[in-house]
């Protein structure tokens, strides 16, 4: 197989390589990889080698694990898709580094807004929102939060969403002429549509929201207990069978240094005049 | 339920305390529970072997406004307690 170029990606101390065999590959693996690669380093241990082939014959879109064959079809959305959940798997398992929370998070101010939820529950289409109001977008997926401080490490990726979401985020984005990676089940966003002044971030933790569209609901944020936050957290962490105790310890201290809230909306129109109390800068028109 | 009944906490659970409330983890199963202040007081007061009468004497003195709901109250977070298998029957 020809294999013109290979990118060494990773998160939090653990890699994988990904080889491409012409240009289009490259910037497919590029779209989904730019903000998670790591200078090529002979003596970096990666997990995994992926493949990624485009070819112009039948099937056109190939994605390799050694012999496995992961991908063979024609959408270049559901190769990524497959992709990046490989990359996310092979370097979250057994990582250490710390609790991998499977949320969103973005920068607000010197700190970062968690949203924690699992797939489906609308924190990409929330995200997306946030940072179009002016809040710095870190990932829509998933966060490790690490040291004593704590700090935030990031999964930064595209803006992963259903397709259902597509109106929604024309709301606020004009996606006509947007590069956006579509197929039948959903597409991805470049978050620099958003964020045009992106740059990787380890935020401390101000707010944790936990946030749920309810249809016809008035937006409604509720402080919860930290032991309701810490219950809640608990459902969404990823990695616990690393640690200790499942590390439920370092959850704990989460949430007793971070408020915690619960989100309740029935659409984004309502969301201003409940956000505003918290996040007045996001804001302007509606505080005060 | 027997006023003298005792129930002792399962030790498979890993303790969180929060304030007033408390959390509660089993390794084994990777699921936590959840106390609120009332699961909370009689899950302390079934660790420290007091019994279910000992806990409902112990409410109605504590909190005698809320003397007639007291009973019920206990009953009902025992029951629920044993059946998420935080709590189980103490022998003798």
């Amino acid at each position: 197989m020809d294999k013109p170029g290979q990118r060494t990606v990773g998160f939090c101390g653990q890699y994988v390589t990904i080889t491409y065999n012409s240009p289009e590959a490259k910037a497919l693996v590029d779209f989904l990889c730019l903000d998670l690669s790591v200078p090529t380093d002979p003596n970096v241990a990666v997990r995994q080698v992926y493949d990624v082939v485009i070819s112009p014959e039948k099937p056109m879109l190939l994605l390799r694990q050694g012999e496995k064959q992961l991908y063979a079809g024609k959408c270049r959305y559901s190769l990524a898709y497959c992709l990046i959940n490989e990359i996310i798997y092979q370097t979250i398992v057994n990582n250490d580094f710390g609790p991998a929370i499977h949320a969103a998070a973005i920068a607000y101010n010197d700190g970062c807004i968690l949203l924690p939820g699992k797939s489906g529950s609308g924190k990409s289409t929330l995200t997306a929102w946030l940072a179009s109001r002016g809040c710095r977008y870190l990932t829509d997926e998933l966060v490790i939060i690490s040291g004593s401080d704590p700090r935030v490490y990031p999964f930064t990726r595209p803006i992963t969403l259903k397709a259902g979401s597509a109106a929604v985020i024309s709301s606020f984005l004009n996606l006509d002429k947007a590069p956006v990676l579509a197929g039948r089940s959903g597409f991805m966003l470049p978050h620099r549509l958003l964020n045009t002044h992106f740059s990787p971030d380890h935020p401390v933790p101000t707010h944790i929201i936990f946030a749920g569209y309810q249809a016809g609901a008035a937006a409604e944020m509720v402080r919860l207990t930290s032991a309701e936050g810490c219950f809640k957290l608990m459902a969404c962490y990823v990695n616990a069978r690393t640690f200790k105790d499942h590390g439920i310890g370092n959850i704990a201290a989460l949430v007793k240094n971070t408020p915690v809230y619960r989100l309740t909306h029935g659409g984004f129109d309502g969301l201003p005049s409940v956000l505003s109390d918290y996040f007045p800068e996001l804001f302007p028109h509606e505080h005060g | 339920m027997k006023d003298s009944q005792k129930f002792t906490p399962n030790p498979d659970f890993t303790i969180e305390n929060f304030d007033n409330e408390v959390l509660l983890y089993s390794i084994p199963d990777s699921t936590g529970i959840y106390l609120n202040e009332t699961a909370c007081v009689v899950w302390e007061l079934c660790r420290k072997s007091q019994s279910v009468g000992e806990i409902i004497t112990l409410l109605e003195t504590t909190y005698p406004a809320q003397r007639a709901a007291v009973r019920k109250d206990v009953v009902r977070a025992i029951t629920s307690l044993v059946e998420k298998g935080v709590l189980m029957a103490a022998n003798g």
